[in-house]
């Protein structure tokens, strides 16, 4: 339905962006020169613990922080310099999910208030029963179905899975070309939480719809991204990206392996295959405001050489594997000696 | 039905409570005395002024010293409730109405937790059984520094009158044992601390007096996965260091196969399977607990397909009749809908490890991962 303006470009793409935060009289690099693409039916998952700069990341994505540095395109087109009716258009095509379902619905409006406020906004339903029908296609999408029991509810009246497909479906109101869904946050029970992947899956593969997913757990990154891409994020800087299978038999950064061993396998003969050693030196992340030198992993990390304590890695194509990956001592391991 | 330990017979609900003497409680983990023993317990909560709901209905089980159960289901099928109930600690409208948990201290005294006065309760919790509150950033009071809420723990429940310097050196060494550093710790706030310390610092409270139970519920959810793995190591070296008897509460089966001996599945309000981890994983009877099982994605292995499980939990107030599951159940026949089947034991195991599970259609539960992928 939109008209496409570069012909090959992804539909949304970060190019090198920065954030920087300033508090308290300090500047905290959120986010420092992260690139990445996602193209309409793809999935990218942002894989990492808190304060890596993946929910960072994704709101820039989602337009609702300007970077500091670097540009976000959509469809080719830098969101800073778009005209209205082009923002407008971006607007629509990007939604975010957000996802505590306790914080995100508005108490006082019934489900198919929240859904008919944005349909009547953006013009894609007139009269009354024109709403009313894209209402229960919208609730009958995310499987609250028979639509007519869920329509008059207010959020106090529903769970907080039904919650949750509220809040996706008011994002599918506008036909998007692009969910981004933070679930970094989410304390959802397992059963709903899975729902909402194979939810998402069919969206994807059925309306082409492209998906940023945001966690800290590596299993659900397999499970949702398995056709796409992950990338794990530490310290506002993306470590490792590639093909989600190759991350995840294949991990080259050690940062990747450690969030890896850390899930817990639903499986005791699965956790006992674990390999012993892949752990930190420290539980503790570093704080922004005070950034270690080098590579900021250096300090917990198991393979740490003198070098990487003064000369921070770029991400390169680790060898023998099909992913990048920004560690000195995974992409150049001859010189590890000639620095001292 | 509930299952009791020497013989893992099922028993009918006489005998095993005549209340065990002090002899053999002290043996080791073969036979021994179960630290609490809990039969046919009914929560109810008010819910008006004649109105009640019955929370929990005839829960039965067993723990011995040194073993580790794990409570798992969905939101509101009453594990916290559970936890809560079995150290008294329900909120106001919250009532045991029925049913027995019986405690065994180091003494081999056994003595009834639901009998027990106000005072005796304050002298037996956090010295002999505590409890980790789920939502570790909000167990803390703000105000007061992790060293003030330690020491009240120890004023509180110590016996006679306590010195400054032992309540510093037990504090230290609790922290030490979570591997908190005690002086940057005890001096903090609660919000000086991140997630994962609050959480180990909340467990080292939950040590102080190195009781013989200790009750988690929830204790890794809200952290991050390279913390939560820091908890899980920490949780069964502890139970090693301090040898206590330990029950945690989780929506997520991953940490029950990693933690636990023994899995309890809970379904509104009651125990619809039960039996030793490696049985529960390997070959689940109950639908649910399959179930619950296939919703959570391994990381290691082939890509398997996950399933979630249709509907929602019922409402306490409105319990369908017969199995409460049959709503959500491909198995369910009309003989699932007229009569709430007990708990059937399926296989013989000693110390009260016998798998269980209320599901007339047991032999119908094909528990298997469907490969979509192969790594």
């Amino acid at each position: 339905m939109p008209e496409t303006t570069g012909s090959t470009a992804p539909l949304i793409e970060l190019d090198t962006v920065s954030q920087v935060f300033h508090a308290k009289g300090q500047d905290l690099p959120a986010v420092s020169g992260v690139s990445l693409s996602v193209d309409e039916g793809e999935v990218l998952c942002l894989v990492g613990e808190s304060g890596s700069g993946k929910t960072t990341t994704a709101r820039l994505a989602a337009g609702l922080a300007a970077p500091t540095g670097g540009a976000v395109r959509f469809r080719g087109k830098d969101l800073q310099s778009m005209t209205r009716a082009e923002r407008h258009e971006y607007r629509r095509a990007v939604q975010y999910i957000h996802q505590d379902p306790y914080a995100s619905l508005n108490p006082i409006r019934s489900v198919r208030s929240t859904l008919s406020i944005p349909l009547r906004k953006h013009g894609l339903a007139h009269s009354a029963a024109e709403v009313e029908q894209r209402v229960d296609e919208l609730l009958t999408t995310v499987d609250l179905t028979p639509a007519e029991s869920y329509r008059s509810k207010f959020p106090h009246q529903l769970s907080g899975g039904q919650r949750q497909r509220v809040s996706v479906a008011r994002g599918l109101t506008l036909n998007p070309k692009l969910l981004i869904a933070d679930e970094s946050t989410s304390m959802l029970d397992v059963s709903i939480r899975v729902s909402l992947l194979n939810m998402f899956t069919r969206l994807r593969k059925e309306e082409g719809v492209g998906f940023i997913y945001i966690t800290h757990d590596l299993a659900l990154a397999k499970y949702f991204a398995w056709e796409g891409r992950t990338a794990v994020m530490y310290l506002g800087k993306i470590v490792e990206v590639g093909p989600t299978p190759q991350i995840i038999a294949n991990p080259q950064h050690p940062y990747t392996r450690a969030l890896l061993d850390a899930v817990p396998e639903p499986d005791p003969e699965l956790a006992a295959l674990k390999k012993p050693g892949g752990g930190l030196l420290s539980a503790e992340i570093p704080s922004l405001a005070a950034l270690p030198s080098g590579c900021a992993f250096h300090p917990r990390c198991p393979l740490a050489q003198d070098r990487c304590r003064t000369s921070s890695p770029q991400l390169k194509p680790a060898p023998g594997a099909e992913q990048d990956v920004a560690c000195m001592v995974v992409t150049d391991p001859a010189s590890s000696e000639a620095s001292a | 039905m509930p299952t009791t330990s020497p013989s893992s017979t099922p028993a009918d609900g006489t005998g095993a409570d005549g209340t065990s003497s002090a002899a053999g409680s002290r043996a080791a983990d073969g036979t021994s005395t179960p630290v609490l023993s809990v039969k046919d317990l009914e929560v109810a909560y008010r819910t008006g002024k004649d109105s009640r709901v019955r929370a929990l209905r005839g829960v039965s089980f067993d723990l011995h010293p040194h073993s580790s159960l794990a409570l798992v289901g969905e939101s509101g099928c009453g594990k916290t409730t559970l936890g809560l109930a079995l150290l008294r600690l329900l909120p106001a409208l919250g009532e045991i109405t029925g049913g027995s948990i019986t405690f065994t201290g180091d003494d081999g005294r056994a003595r009834e937790v639901t009998d027990m006065t106000a005072s005796q309760l304050r002298r037996w919790r956090w010295s002999e059984a505590a409890m980790v509150f789920q939502g570790a950033q909000n167990a803390f009071n703000p105000v007061l520094t992790v060293g003030a809420q330690m020491a009240d723990t120890l004023r509180d429940h110590a016996p006679g009158r306590i010195r400054r310097k032992e309540i510093l050196e037990r504090s230290a060494e609790v922290l030490r044992s979570v591997r908190l550093e005690p002086r940057r710790v005890l001096g903090s706030y609660p919000h000086e601390l991140s997630g994962g310390m609050k959480q180990r610092a909340l467990i080292a409270t939950g040590l102080l007096m190195r009781p013989r139970l200790l009750v988690l519920d929830e204790p890794t959810t809200a952290l991050d996965i390279l913390t939560q793995r820091t908890v899980i190591d920490l949780l069964a070296e502890l139970r090693e260091e301090f040898g206590f008897a330990m029950i945690f509460i989780s929506h997520d089966l991953a940490l029950a196969a990693e933690l636990a001996d023994r899995v309890v599945t809970m379904y509104a309000g009651t125990v619809v399977e039960t039996g030793s981890t490696a049985d529960i994983f390997s070959s689940p009877r109950h639908p649910y607990t399959s179930k619950l099982i296939n919703a959570v994605p391994p990381v290691r292995g082939d890509l398997a397909e996950l399933a979630s499980i249709p509907g929602a939990p019922p409402s306490l107030a409105t319990l369908p009749p017969g199995c409460a599951f049959a709503p959500r159940c491909e198995l369910a026949t009309d003989e699932c809908r007229t009569a709430e089947p007990p708990l059937i034991p399926l296989t013989e195991r000693p110390r009260d490890m016998t798998h269980a599970a209320a599901c007339i259609h047991h032999d119908q539960v094909h528990h298997e991962r469907k490969v979509i992928a192969r790594a």
